[in-house]
């Protein structure tokens, strides 16, 4: 698959899956966090991996992830980042509206091409 | 829509925090991109790159470390004017929408620095700034007060002989001093100025316990009879009418058609009686008229051996003696306290 058929992230969504992530699988460094995106999207999705962090002190802002230095798997300096309550929460909140939405929008769809 | 704005006033927090420690935060951020790319370098060349193609393409999949940077700084603090002005625009809109919320908010901000300075004000004159006198907190002005009228009110002029038999009989105060209007007509050049001056009793300058500026203050030889007429003035006073020159002390001026010689000029802060000049003057039995003609009120302040709070009580049984031979049910009472009773 080309670049060019990959689909951009959405700004936002990418701060909805970063959460999820974290939620998912614990404390993660970005380089860990970009792995994680890049395996499920299966190659679909086009991940500028800089965009990770800028996406994180975006949630850090929000007081939804905290950070920590560590030591990574293989011996290197990394920042960890984990979820708090607070972004468990968000995260509920955020999941319910992207369901709600992408079933909106799925629907509709449906109903256009059904014309 | 509450989420939207607390998640706007959080990010409006943090940018606020972000004003400060910039620059460890970029060097921490360099230091994450660095591993990053090192950790993407690696895997590629795991997959068979050359070290060369593996760090060209780990810069792509990264992206613009530049245009991260700005956009991270963007979130971080107020990059312009503009942005700082929008925010502030948006917490305005905020604050008009939930009037109630921003009614308490106000309120409470008002009432806070409100608080807060009036609190100041009172420790900066009760602690930092007492007033400059020796003992200020033990002085009061004496009331009097008839009990067996029931009457509200007190008067706190004395005539001349009570003020003696008061200084007399005293047993309670450690010191009382009085101070009487004194209207003073000076003429200087041409003209004729009129200032606020206050006779003031014996022992006046030693009960405040305050040096001169310039010169000395009154001593008791000052009120012997036939000593020569002098008199001290105000700090503000002097600023005022002679422009601080120290050329005036000990110079004769005529008050109210006697010539004095101004012995001291007093520290700022020294404003007994809120007079101008004070003038040395023995009460005198009997004398009923004063400074300019008008009957003579001596104004009494003491300072006591007890407690303030303790005063009034203490006051009322000291005072008998003074109210005995006076023949009047009269009690002497703090200024602020209520009359005595009994």
């Amino acid at each position: 698959m080309t670049d060019a058929k990959k689909a951009e992230v959405l700004q936002g969504t990418l701060d909805l899956m970063i959460l999820k992530t974290l939620d998912a699988l614990g404390p993660q460094h970005g380089f860990g966090i970009a792995r994680r995106i890049e395996q499920v999207s299966r190659d679909v999705l086009q991940l500028n991996e800089g965009t990770v962090y800028t996406s994180l002190l975006r949630l850090m802002q929000q007081g939804w992830i905290t950070a920590e230095w560590g030591i990574s798997d293989n011996n290197r300096k990394a920042k960890f980042y984990s979820i708090t309550a607070r972004g468990k929460k968000q995260l509920a909140v955020e999941t319910e509206n992207w369901q709600r939405i992408s079933g909106v929008v799925g629907r509709l769809l449906r109903l256009e091409g059904e014309r | 829509m509450d989420n939207v704005r607390i998640s706007r006033l959080r990010a409006f927090a943090a940018r606020l925090r972000g004003l400060f420690d910039v620059q460890k935060r970029d060097n921490d951020f360099g230091e994450e991109v660095k591993v990053h790319l090192q950790l993407l370098v690696d895997r590629f060349v795991t997959q068979g790159m050359s070290r060369e193609e593996a760090a060209e393409a780990a810069r792509r999949q990264f992206g613009n470390t530049t245009i991260l940077q700005e956009d991270r700084r963007e979130l971080r603090t107020f990059v312009s004017v503009e942005d700082l002005g929008r925010d502030v625009r948006y917490a305005l809109r905020s604050l008009a929408r939930s009037r109630a919320f921003a009614a308490v908010a106000i309120a409470t901000l008002g009432l806070a620095i409100g608080a807060s300075t009036a609190i100041f004000s009172v420790i900066e004159n009760v602690l930092l700034e007492p007033f400059p006198y020796k003992g200020a907190s033990r002085m009061v002005f004496l009331r009097i007060h008839d009990t067996t009228r029931g009457e509200e009110g007190d008067r706190q002029g004395y005539t001349s002989n009570e003020f003696l038999e008061f200084d007399q009989q005293n047993h309670v105060f450690d010191a009382v001093i009085a101070a009487s209007d004194d209207p003073v007509l000076y003429k200087q050049g041409e003209g004729v100025e009129l200032l606020d001056g206050a006779d003031v009793t014996p022992g006046t300058f030693e009960f405040f316990g305050m040096p001169a500026l310039h010169g000395r203050v009154l001593q008791p030889a000052d009120y012997q009879p036939g000593a020569p007429p002098v008199f001290v003035m105000r700090q503000k006073t002097w600023m005022e009418r002679f422009n601080g020159d120290p050329g005036v002390l000990n110079k004769t001026f005529v008050l109210n058609g006697t010539a004095r010689t101004l012995i001291g000029i007093m520290p700022p802060r020294f404003g007994w009686y809120g007079a101008d000049v004070w003038i040395p003057e023995t009460p005198i039995p009997g004398a009923a008229i004063g400074g300019a003609g008008s009957t003579r009120r001596w104004f009494l302040l003491s300072t006591g051996a007890i407690e303030a709070g303790r005063l009034q009580a203490a006051s009322c049984g000291g005072c008998d003696g003074y109210c005995q031979p006076a023949g009047e049910n009269q009690c002497a009472g703090l200024s602020r306290a209520l009359p005595c009773v009994g």
